[in-house]
């Protein structure tokens, strides 16, 4: 399994795929990975995924690992949420919003949820550039060299991984015309 | 052999174009110069790739104008447009099939609650009113499945639809026409075979041993069975004891005055013959003071001999007064012992009057156990619907441990309504064949009333055939509430037949018709109290053979023509039912006409025995008669010897008196010639 993740992470580096998608779909992936499950805010975000050209293998690769980082940061999740639905500024509009039928689904008033929604929304951008940046650059400077690299021609040229890229390219190419 | 390049690549460009459209979004370098180096500027200055390009080429290509088309947008079209007919045709179904939805899911529900079959037809939602109506709704019987635990007419429910977003399903109103309960079935409503379960009523219900009531018949009693029954109890009787003991007390008596009376007698005889010679004694004729003085001297001796004599007879007479006070006082004592006898004997022919409390008792009992018992398993039932209303959210699983922190929901100021909340209902029956005409209301019905902060209260009104029956009652599963039910039951004119357990009364049956007044108290721990009022009229008492105990019955009920029961009851939370009447007309009417029947009756016991008695007691009686009538004679001849002896004394004291009279006159005479003589 994790040598899948990792083929679907490097056939997406690799391929023609815009960077701002495998970004986007990190962003995606943190961001629901920070608000816990089990509540419409996060069905409605997952959902939302599935209309945005963005890469879902990453996406899902990503929400896997950030789940687990998601563990570690529940209690600070915890503390900038209770910190945020406790700001006197602000009793008004969460009184309004928690009498919101539907947002009750929504479990804004949890601290988790809330924490982890601000953090996932305010590291958007930051991680959003970031991962743009690194892709750019992995794809300008880093992706030739490992190509041409000795190792990976030599790796490429073993009798077993051409036969296994030959079938693999052909399967592709059959679904490809297929569609 | 040459091929023909990509589509993409078949067109002319600008430069500008061919950069916008192509190169931007090629983001591989490798692919970028590779499409630059394939394309060409033609003359007129446009970019195009040039037919004729070989296999391997037009794959790298198509290859690479595929990613190109693909870096297009932000936007999956294809799946925004599947979701909008997917929206599209759950709406279409939604508008075309709701109603049969909903009824479909609301039959489940019904069932889910009820478990058993629930039929549901002619529904209609209207979405934005918030209105559920239909034509007609039937849920089966668990326990009966051949029949409807109730069946509703033309109903509409007002739904807030602002809280089902919220997940709650309150209804503001319910209107529901020709409701029936208990209504026969076509079909059997069970959902699965299931071995027939035990009814809830079954402990109320149970019968107990049928309460056959005291014996009270017993009570006749034959001039034999008196004589008997004294032999039995000789013993025990004082008057008997006690006239043996007189008797013999008073043969010493006589003894004993006998003797000395007699001696009085005999001295008395002895001195009658010296106050005759007293008595002779002529006082005139004695000339001189010699002869005075010498007749004196005579006298004296019989003086002194008859006030010895009176002495010892006053003595006598004053022991013998004594003795007889006593006699006097021991025949009242025996008279005392023989009406003891007579009491105690009385007694043990079962006259007590204080045994007619069966009849209500077993009156009472059976209204409560055919009526209040089933009324009992009806509020079993019901709480046990109100807990399936319950949201199982509430029920955590124990262990279940969430993977990740579960953080703290910050309440806001909000009014957090239950899950499931009837807040008004109303229903009506008009002039059913089978079940007259029924109003009711119900209000506050919900799992979880303490969000609400009320009990559930409902009325009932039912009046069919001259009989009406009213049910008003409140419900409150609140926490750390006590009483949790609490009911108000009447029930007018209802007939009531008893054939069993009157049979003490010689009564056969009863047939009467009844109302009931009943208070009922519910808690936590399914305990049970209330009072009852139950009144009987109408009375038709079938009665066995003609005795007492009938004519009493008959006597009293002819008064006031009706029974009234006032009692008090529990039934602890294994369905046992205590009952305690705590006042009745019954007993009283029948206490006062059987007390008083029962008086006579005591009277001629009473008359029968003092007869019998006084048979026994005649040798004893008359041994004792003999023995006061021996006494009384010698107090009669003692006073006889008293009254003699007075008369002897007023003789000899007279006679003495002329004497001293004389001997002074002729003292006097001789002193007067003396002083003559001088």
């Amino acid at each position: 399994m994790f040598i899948t993740w990792i083929a679907k992470i490097v056939a997406a580096l690799n391929s023609n795929t815009r960077p701002r998608q495998i970004a986007a779909a990190i962003c995606f992936a943190l961001l629901l990975a920070l608000v816990p499950k089990a509540n419409l805010l996060w069905v409605i975000l997952f959902v939302i995924t599935f209309f945005l050209k963005i890469n879902q293998a990453i996406e899902l690769v990503f929400l896997a690992i950030f789940d687990l980082l998601a563990l570690l940061a529940d209690p600070l999740l915890h503390l900038i949420g209770y910190a945020v639905l406790t700001l006197p500024a602000l009793q008004g509009l969460f009184t309004t919003l928690y009498n919101i039928p539907i947002l009750y689904f929504f479990k804004f008033n949890n601290t988790v949820v809330m924490g982890g929604l601000l953090t996932g929304l305010v590291l958007f951008v930051p991680v959003y550039l970031l991962a743009r940046k690194g892709i750019n650059v992995y794809r300008d400077n880093i992706r030739e060299k490992i190509a041409n690299s000795k190792l990976v021609k030599g790796f490429l040229k073993h009798p077993l991984i051409a036969g296994i890229k030959n079938t693999f390219g052909k399967a592709y190419n059959f679904y490809s015309n297929l569609r | 052999m040459a091929k023909k390049p990509p589509k993409l690549f078949r067109k002319e460009y600008t430069r500008d174009k061919f950069d916008r459209t192509i190169l931007k979004k090629i983001y591989i370098k490798e692919y970028k110069d590779y499409v630059q180096k394939a394309a060409h500027t033609t003359a007129a200055g446009t970019i195009k790739v040039e037919p004729g390009i070989d296999k391997k080429q037009r794959k790298k290509l198509r290859k690479i104008a595929k990613s190109v088309k693909k870096n297009t947008g932000f936007v999956l079209k294809g799946r925004l447009i599947l979701l909008a007919l997917i929206f599209g045709a759950v709406f279409v179904f939604g508008a075309l099939f709701k109603d049969m939805l909903i009824e479909h899911g609301a039959e489940a529900g019904l069932e889910a609650v009820f478990g058993a079959k629930a039929d549901i037809q002619g529904l209609h939602f209207q979405v934005f009113a918030g209105r559920l109506s239909f034509e007609h709704l039937e849920v089966a019987d668990k326990q009966k499945p051949m029949r409807n635990l109730f069946e509703l007419g033309q109903t509409a429910f007002d739904i807030d639809l602002w809280e089902i977003l919220k997940g709650n399903v309150i209804l503001e109103k319910i209107m529901c026409r020709d409701i029936k309960w208990d209504t026969p079935r076509q079909s059997s409503g069970a959902l699965y075979a299931a071995p027939p379960a035990a009814s809830s009523s079954a402990s109320a219900e149970q019968t107990e041993p049928e309460k056959t009531g005291p014996d009270l018949l017993n009570f006749t009693i034959t001039a034999e069975d008196a004589a008997k029954l004294i032999e039995e109890q000789k013993q025990n009787l004082g008057s008997t004891r006690l006239l043996d003991e007189l008797t013999r007390d008073y043969s010493t008596l006589d003894e004993k005055w006998r003797d000395q009376i007699t001696q009085s007698s005999g001295k008395l005889e002895e001195l009658s013959a010296s106050v005759e010679k007293i008595k002779s004694i002529k006082v005139k004729d004695i000339k001189t003071l010699a002869d005075a003085q010498k007749a004196y001297n005579t006298l004296k001796p019989a003086v002194n001999d008859l006030d010895t004599v009176k002495k010892s007879v006053t003595g006598i007479s004053t022991g013998l007064k004594k003795d007889l006070a006593r006699v006097s006082t021991d025949t009242e004592r025996l008279a005392d012992a023989a009406n003891a006898d007579i009491e105690h004997l009385g007694s043990m022919v079962g006259l007590s009057s204080a045994k007619q409390g069966g009849v209500v008792d077993l009156v009472t009992r059976g209204i409560l156990r055919r009526y209040v018992g089933t009324l009992y398993s009806y509020i079993y039932q019901a709480r046990t619907y109100m807990d399936m209303l319950r949201p199982t959210s509430e029920q955590k699983l124990p262990g279940e441990k969430p993977r990740r922190l579960t953080g703290i929901d910050i309440l806001y100021p909000t009014f957090v309504k239950p899950k499931f909340w009837l807040k008004d209902m109303s229903f009506s029956v008009v002039d059913d064949k089978s079940f007259g005409t029924i109003q009711g209301e119900l209000q506050n019905a919900t799992g979880q009333p303490d969000l609400i902060g009320k009990p559930m209260t409902w009325s009932l009104r039912q009046t069919a055939g001259g009989r009406s029956v009213e049910l008003d009652g409140s419900l409150d599963l609140r926490k750390n509430r006590t009483p949790v039910l609490e009911l108000t039951l009447t029930m007018e004119n209802f007939p009531y037949k008893l054939e069993k357990g009157l049979e003490f009364l010689s009564v056969s049956g009863l047939d009467c018709r009844y109302t009931i007044t009943a208070g009922f108290s519910l808690d936590n721990r399914n305990y049970s109290s209330g009072s009852l009022r139950i009144k009987l009229t109408d009375l038709k008492l079938e009665y066995g053979e003609d005795n007492l105990i009938t004519r009493g019955l008959k006597k009293a009920l002819a008064g006031p023509g009706y029974i009234s029961i006032g009692a008090e009851y529990t039934i602890d939370e294994k369905g046992n039912l205590k009952l305690e009447i705590t006042d009745n007309n019954l007993d009283t009417l029948i206490g006062a006409v059987i007390g008083s029947a029962m008086g006579e009756l005591r009277d001629e016991v009473r008359a029968r025995i003092r007869t019998e008695l006084d048979k026994q007691l005649k040798d004893a009686r008359a041994k004792y008669n003999e023995q006061y009538k021996k006494l009384s004679a010698l107090k009669k001849e003692l006073d006889g010897n008293m009254s003699k002896i007075n008369e002897y004394k007023k003789t000899v004291d007279a006679k003495k008196k002329e004497l001293e009279k004389k001997i002074r006159d002729f003292k006097n005479n001789l002193l007067d010639n003396i002083k003559d003589a001088l």
